[in-house]
């Protein structure tokens, strides 16, 4: 990670309501002309965080630092920034140009001047022609182009998205992704969106910041976060996850068992003594099944239960026992259309599958140990 | 009449004697007034029916051009109430034929300024305040009647009541409306005039009876009138003017003053104490006794504060002062929470009586 | 870079809050909210000070603690007036906001025909005096009412059968008919707000899952609508509860708190007594108050920005019955204004039933006549005005801005309270606040720097605002949750001043609303005559105080004359709104209409 200047910084920052807390000691550093994510289910506190940066919201204690200035006790009208909300906010009694010009009018600009903006930033936004519209009289997508024109009217240096696209249809959602980032780039304004939609952070951010109950989890670029996710929470919020009961074993370093099976880990640091209980985590997509599995470690011999058909691949829910009165472990896995010949898929069929050393996450079992 | 005078006698000294505040010296007399005021303006309250304003007033207006004189007029409870709430600073001038009971609780409170009006020499004294010069001044009474909607009775084939004892019978159940007493000083008149002439224990007994006759109470004195004469009730226990008021209108309404006798009260007048008294104020006090305004009082009361020529008007009895029942004034104040509690615990609340 | 968080969460609640640096702008709302909160205290706080005082003191103003109340409470009359109270109270709830909820739904959510009219005639009543309410009840229901008699025996004859029915007006049943038309219109105008407020969405949700029509009014139609209702019953409970007006005319023996304050203040001048007892009536209403306000705690958001609107569709059967029912409805409401009106033209009533205009020359009966009518005129027209400007400014400073939440939620708690206020109470309460020319704090005297109001139009234009602040407010706050939130975040980001983006957007979106709250004032200070009967000067004489007048005086045709002019300007004042609306709509429908 660069280590210029970041242009917006976050120290120590704090806010309750009542004695709810809605974030809990949160730092955070964001780089010139970066697309950072805020990702967490609904209230974790990522949008009172946005609120916060934007001045739309009090904190607590702690510093908000923007392009050098200390900008915590500055009052929304006062930083430089601009918002688009989930729900558009379009000022509906005013034409799409009125609405783009809302904020330029305010500068006491030239009318020619803020003409020729207006349409350099519908032309930006693909809106050219629609410019004498109502609100009303324009598709979802199209109202959230023309508030992503009217937050960038005043070029501010950061632009602040708040679920921009959960309002819209799957559809759109999908072609505005793509659109938004790109404006993103071109503009080169530093941004910070909202969402609870791991998928859109995944595609669209350079770093994604996942929260949970007012604190951040973890920082990561979208890889990273995907592939090391530090938590179990993280594990399964972003992505999906087969999470595999398992003790640890004195068998060697690194060997975990789960069931009648025992695990190698590549990554293990935790050292835990023999016995304790954890978690593994692996993806769908690393879990290979292998018809020859004689003499290969890290073999599940599990049974089929479900079959999905998911258009290129089938999703299937596989399940191995365990000892005594324990629950059975169940894990899905995406096995790939053309390999589907090769495999007896009636529910109750062996099979067997090959989980690598260096696809399984271990994670103490929370509540057990220290 | 003789009765009649020493009753008053007796009972408005003893109120004058309690009315009177300790310190409340009287400046002005009729030596003031002589020198009467002939422009200003003046605000009058006054509980004096509307029509009788308009008798009244213009010959105040010939007389006194550029007095410009405004007037409150309301129901006699309304006015005294807003009399008494706006003690701490009084935007009346004048209060112009108001009860004299209310005007003795203004004067308790020393909301009232004495004065000898011009002419006060040819008031009955049974009609003014004792004290020299008088917190109050009459100027006529009215007294408790029955209004009789003779056609209604008629319909139903029933006599036309003539006294209390008639309208206990049990012929006229539910065909008799009066004012509540805790809302009506027409009311409190009438239940206080029945305790006085039958003791304490035969007149609950009366009124027991009667509440048993009795189709509604109404919260004003001249609803109950109003009810018979629009035939939503046969008898609607009020007061003379109004009956004799709505017969002469052309409803068919017979004034009938009980045998045994009204009950009744003083209306008055009195200057308003206050930072500075507006000598036209006084002027209004000294022509609303004087002997025009005598007359035409006397035109639609029978008993007036002075004597005039005029007639007793048609449809009175031929001795108005005879249908006067003793009123012990002093006593009726007294014991007036002690018999409005009484009247709630034994009619308030029950179910309605048909 | 990973970071790693530890599992131990130590929640500290730092003290110290950052404090935002207050900017002109902020200090413009906090002026704002301050002259808003400044108006409550002075038209609806202080001057309860000294009816709390007096309820406390004997006659002589000797303090005496709870005495009063301990007398009140113990009196022999009291338990019954309470419980009828209560049970009036109850009883025209129960039926105003069942009888409302049927017909604004019927109105929102068929496909009848005719709606604007029924949506007119549903008003009707708020433009009636509540003394021509009980002139026309007494006349239809009354002992020798046209109902009560069969048309003076009328069916009797060309019928053969007698087809009259007594309902026994004078009481209970009476009060209750009373308060129903009083309040109906009320309910009816929150309840259509709440009932136009539907997300289409949910019903098609319903419908998919084949649920029964029952099953969706229970599980869709009526949490969507709790917020209304809930308010509908607030302001029906405590409206019926507190009104000394019907139950005086028409409610015969059956006492009720109000018109206990009536007999002890009217009828035997103890103002102490009269204090105690409007102090106690206000207990209700600050209970409601509570459960208002913990019930709007839990309302969530019923249109977010994918609702999509509710277009009924039509059905034959539905259609036909709602339009039934509000027939019904409106046929008893104009049957009563119809016979307001008939009053003021018959001769003598009920012997000489022919008609004559002669009762609408008011120079022969007390009140004041045309000039009180030209007064009323005036002061509803300030009232309009002032009220609307307060009122709205009111509403968007306390539900749009952030500033100071103490002080808004104790502006909004005055808001509401107003409601609870008899008119007779505010009447009684300004006259001991404004009249005096100073007030004795603690045995020190301060001059009153509002004694200038007294007697003056005024104070009879504040003493109308403060009566009817509550429901004005609740309908200009219905109208700004309407309006998206974040309206103020994108200005300031914008770096457009609040006020800006107030004329520009807020306010042309809320017309509508402004628009019926300035005829909600209006016709409520028409008709009004409770507190003001207290206020009004000798220069000033109004309408609604000659209508109780000239009946006090027998004129009872005299009074349904003026009456009947009062309904005439309200209802022209009514077409005026109208024709606003319409032409708002006009205007704005390319952005109103998807």
């Amino acid at each position: 990670m660069s280590e210029s200047a970041p242009y917006l910084q976050l120290q120590n920052v704090h806010k309750h309501f009542g004695k709810t807390v809605a974030l809990d000691d949160i730092s955070l550093d964001v780089q010139p002309g970066e697309f950072l994510f805020l990702l967490g289910p609904s209230g974790c506190g990522k949008t009172t965080l946005l609120r916060i940066i934007a001045g739309l919201e009090d904190l607590n204690s702690g510093r908000i630092i923007q392009a050098g200035r200390d900008v915590t006790r500055l009052p929304a009208s006062r930083r430089d920034f601009g918002i688009v909300f989930q729900s558009y906010a379009l000022f509906p009694n005013l034409t799409v140009a009125d609405n783009i010009a809302y904020g330029l009018k305010n500068q006491k600009l030239p009318k020619a001047q803020v003409a020729a903006r207006v349409q350099e930033l519908l032309s930006l936004v693909g809106l050219q022609g629609l410019d004498r519209r109502y609100p009303a009289q324009l598709s979802g997508g199209q109202q959230q182009r023309v508030a992503l024109a009217r937050a960038l009217a005043l070029s501010p240096g950061l632009l602040l998205l708040d679920e921009p696209l959960s309002a819209l249809d799957a559809r759109v959602r999908a072609n505005l992704r793509g659109e938004i980032t790109a404006l993103q780039r071109r503009v080169g304004v530093t941004a910070i969106m909202v969402t609870h939609d791991q998928e859109e952070a995944l595609t669209m951010a350079d770093r994604i910041v996942v929260m949970d109950q007012g604190r951040i989890v973890q920082i990561g670029a979208p890889l990273e976060i995907y592939q090391q996710p530090a938590t179990p929470f993280v594990a399964d919020f972003v992505g999906q996850m087969n999470f595999l009961p398992g003790v640890v074993s004195g068998e060697g370093v690194g060997v975990i068992r789960s069931g009648a099976f025992a695990l190698r880990v590549q990554e293990w640091h935790n050292h835990l003594p023999p016995g304790s209980p954890v978690m593994l985590a692996v993806r769908p997509e690393e879990i290979r099944v292998e018809r020859e599995h004689a003499g290969m470690s890290n073999v599940l011999l599990t049974e089929v239960r479900a079959v999905e058909f998911m258009g290129p691949h089938y999703r299937l829910l596989l399940r191995y026992e365990r000892a005594g009165a324990e629950e059975p472990v169940h894990l899905t896995i995406n096995l790939p259309r053309h390999a589907t010949a090769h495999h007896d898929l009636q529910v109750g069929a062996p099979m067997p599958v090959h989980v690598p050393a260096d696809t399984l996450r271990v994670f103490r079992t929370p509540g057990a140990g220290k | 009449m003789k009765q009649f005078i020493a009753m008053l006698i007796a009972a408005l000294l003893l109120v004058g004697c309690t009315a009177v505040q300790p310190g409340s010296t009287a400046q002005t007399g009729a030596a003031d007034s002589e020198a009467a005021a002939t422009s200003g303006e003046i605000t009058v309250y006054t509980a004096l029916e509307d029509d009788q304003i308009s008798n009244y007033l213009p010959l105040f207006n010939e007389q006194y051009p550029d007095i410009k004189v405004n007037i409150v007029r309301d129901s006699t409870g309304i006015i005294t109430a807003r009399l008494l709430a706006e003690k701490d600073n009084p935007q009346a001038d004048v209060v112009w034929g108001l009860a004299a009971t209310s005007l003795l609780v203004a004067d308790q409170q020393g909301m009232l300024e004495p004065y000898a009006p011009a002419g006060l020499d040819r008031i009955r004294p049974e009609f003014r305040d004792p004290a020299e010069p008088p917190h109050w001044v009459g100027i006529d009474t009215w007294f408790s009647a029955f209004c009789v909607n003779t056609v209604e009775l008629e319909a139903k084939g029933l006599p036309i009541p003539t006294s209390w004892a008639d309208l206990i019978k049990p012929e006229y159940k539910g065909l008799i409306a009066m004012p509540n007493p805790a809302s009506s000083g027409t009311g409190f008149l009438s239940v206080s005039a029945i305790l006085q002439m039958m003791g304490e224990e035969e007149g609950w007994a009366y009124l027991d009876k009667l509440h048993e006759n009795m189709a509604v109470y109404t919260h004003s004195g001249s609803k109950p009138c109003r009810m018979a004469g629009a035939g939503e009730v046969a008898i609607g226990i009020s007061f003379d003017y109004r009956a004799i008021k709505q017969r002469d209108a052309g409803e068919p309404i017979l004034p009938v003053f009980p045998a045994e006798g009204s009950g009744w009260e003083i209306e008055a007048n009195a200057l308003v104490k206050k930072e500075t008294i507006s000598p036209a104020a006084k002027t209004f006090l000294d022509w609303a006794i004087g002997e025009d305004i005598m007359r035409l009082y006397a035109a639609s009361f029978p008993i007036t504060a002075a004597v005039t020529d005029v007639p007793i008007p048609e449809g009175y009895p031929e001795d108005p002062v005879a249908q006067l029942v003793a009123n012990d004034f002093v006593t009726m104040a007294s014991e007036r929470e002690n018999i409005l509690a009484q009247w709630a615990e034994r009619y308030d609340g029950k179910s309605e009586p048909r | 870079m990973t970071t790693q968080v530890t599992d131990e969460r130590i929640i500290t609640l730092p003290a110290a809050t950052v404090r935002p640096i207050v900017t002109g702008e902020d200090w413009l709302r906090r002026s704002l909210l301050l002259l808003v909160t400044g108006f409550l205290l002075v038209g609806v706080l202080l001057p309860l000070v000294p009816l709390v005082v007096r309820s406390l003191s004997d006659q002589n103003g000797q303090f005496v603690g709870l005495e009063n109340y301990v007398r009140y409470f113990t009196s022999p009359g009291l338990a019954s007036s309470f419980v009828n109270s209560m049970t009036v109270a109850t009883l025209t709830t129960l039926l105003a906001v069942g009888l409302a909820f049927g017909y604004a739904w019927s109105i929102t959510r068929t496909c009848m025909p005719a709606k604007g009219f029924f949506r007119a005639v549903a008003l009707l009543p708020l433009f009636v005096p509540p003394l021509a309410i009980a002139i026309g009840l007494v006349y239809l229901f009354g002992n020798k009412g046209l109902v009560t008699t069969g048309f003076f025996g009328f069916f009797e004859q060309t019928l053969g059968a007698p087809l009259a029915f007594n309902i026994n007006l004078y009481g209970m049943n009476g009060i209750i008919l009373g308060e129903l038309l009083y309040c109906f219109p009320q309910a009816f105008l929150i309840l259509t707000v709440a009932a136009a407020l539907a997300d289409a969405r949910l019903y098609e949700a319903s419908m998919a899952l084949n649920a029964s029509a029952l099953r969706t009014f229970w599980t869709v139609t009526l949490p969507g609508m709790r917020y209304g209702l809930i308010s509908a019953i607030f302001v029906c409970f405590t409206l019926a509860f507190t009104d000394f007006g019907v139950p005086k005319v028409v409610g015969g023996n059956f006492n009720v708190l109000a018109t206990d304050i009536y007999k002890q203040v009217i009828g035997q001048q103890n103002f102490v007594m009269g204090a105690t007892i409007s102090i106690v009536l206000l207990a209700p209403t600050v209970i409601a108050f509570v459960i208002d306000r913990i019930a709007q705690r839990r309302q969530v958001a019923v249109l977010t920005a994918r609702s999509v609107p509710l277009r009924p569709r039509p059905h034959r059967v539905i259609d036909t019955l709602a339009l039934l029912y509000c027939a019904l409805i409106a046929a008893a409401i104009l049957i009563v204004v119809g016979t307001v009106v008939y009053a003021s033209l018959v001769d003598v009533w009920p012997y000489k039933l022919n008609l004559t205009l002669r009762h609408f020359d008011f120079r022969n009966v007390g009140g004041g006549g045309w000039g009180a009518y030209i007064n009323s005129l005036w002061m509803s027209f300030y009232t309009a005005v002032f009220g609307v400007i307060i009122i709205f400014t009111g509403a968007y400073i306390i539900e749009k801005s952030r500033t100071w939440p103490g002080l808004r939620h104790f502006a909004y708690f005055l808001s509401m309270v107003s409601v609870a206020l008899p008119g007779l109470v505010i009447g009684l309460a300004y006259i001991f606040f404004f009249n005096p020319k100073s007030w004795t704090i603690l045995g020190v005297a301060v001059p009153n720097p509002f004694a200038f109001l007294y007697g003056t139009m005024a104070i009879l234009v504040l003493s109308n605002i403060v009566h009817f602040y509550t429901v004005s407010f609740m309908t200009g706050t219905t109208a700004l949750k309407q309006i998206d939130g974040e309206f103020e975040s994108v200005s300031a980001s914008l770096r457009v001043p609040f006020y800006r983006t107030f004329a520009r957007v807020t306010l042309p979106l809320s017309l509508p609303a402004v628009a019926e709250i300035a005829m909600y004032l209006f016709v409520n200070a028409m008709v009004t005559v409770s507190a003001v009967i207290f206020l009004y000067s000798p220069q000033i004489k109004l309408a609604s105080v000659a209508i109780v007048n000239m009946d006090d005086a027998g004129d009872t045709a005299a009074a349904a004359a003026m009456s009947v002019l009062i309904i005439a300007a309200c209802l022209v004042v009514r077409m005026v709104y109208t024709g606003i609306v319409h032409q708002l709509n006009r205007r704005t429908q390319a952005w109103r209409l998807p």
